[in-house]
């Protein structure tokens, strides 16, 4: 599975975005899917300074695409309290990890997937709201 | 209104489907018929026919990468944008490419 209960994290508190992408690179290393954390962490870090990675919706989807990455995940939190990254307020994070070669057209159909869904507002509130990890995994394998 | 366009990112994983869920949403509710085709990690999916391009009142590219077959748009009404506009913006969006058709 792209997300596991261990990827999630319903009480998010974050410093600032580099406390935030700290600590789900610290919850996807725990679970193995990334190599370098470091080096993750600077490609994550890169990409974010290309463009913010927070679009609005109360959502930031900071990624890495690169082979550091050994097993594609998402990492999620919510936060009780949002935070700002950089002009916008977020409430929900997905950090995305996804090898540079990869071909693997079953976990990027479920991002793309998830992607879509975040516009949805009711898609947001349910993930708000739930307290439920085994809800969270469900909305998840039905991508 | 005939509603037609494209999405890229520079990673193709996650930012090109938000925009496109976002300008097909708003284009819904204000009650136009809208495709966006998207460019991303999994290739260009979505893709736009001949006839739904002959078709269509305006273009929208919502791109930050060259988008592949831009020539199909030729002959076509197009506003160029980026994604982060789509995504944050579609309603603005959406305005000032059915501004273009006048």
């Amino acid at each position: 599975m792209i997300i596991n209960e261990k990827l999630i994290d319903f009480y998010g508190k974050f410093k600032n975005k580099e406390d935030a992408i700290h600590q789900l690179i610290t919850m996807a290393k725990i679970e193995n899917r990334i190599k370098d954390v470091t080096i993750f962490y600077e490609a994550v870090m890169k990409r974010e300074a290309e463009a913010s990675t927070s679009l609005g919706y109360s959502v930031a989807i900071p990624h890495g695409r690169c082979d550091e990455v050994s097993e594609p995940f998402v990492a999620m939190a919510k936060l009780k309290e949002p935070m700002m990254w950089n002009d916008k307020e977020v409430r929900l994070i997905f950090l995305i990890g996804v090898p540079k070669s990869s071909s693997d057209n079953l976990h990027l159909k479920i991002l793309a997937n998830l992607s879509k869904h975040l516009i949805d507002d009711t898609f947001r509130e349910v993930l708000l709201e739930t307290e439920d990890v085994q809800e969270v995994l469900k909305l998840f394998s039905e991508f | 209104m005939k509603i037609i366009g494209v999405t890229a990112c520079i990673a193709g994983i996650a930012h090109t489907y938000m925009a496109q869920a976002a300008i097909e949403k708003e284009a819904k509710k204000q009650g136009h018929e809208c495709k966006i085709e998207t460019q991303g990690s999994m290739g260009n999916e979505n893709e736009l026919e001949e006839h739904e391009i002959e078709a269509a009142d305006v273009v929208i590219i919502g791109a930050d990468i060259n988008v592949e077959g831009i020539e199909r748009f030729d002959d076509k009404v197009v506003y160029k944008t980026t994604v982060s506009e789509c995504v944050s913006e579609p309603e603005k969006v959406i305005a000032e490419a059915i501004k273009l058709i006048g």
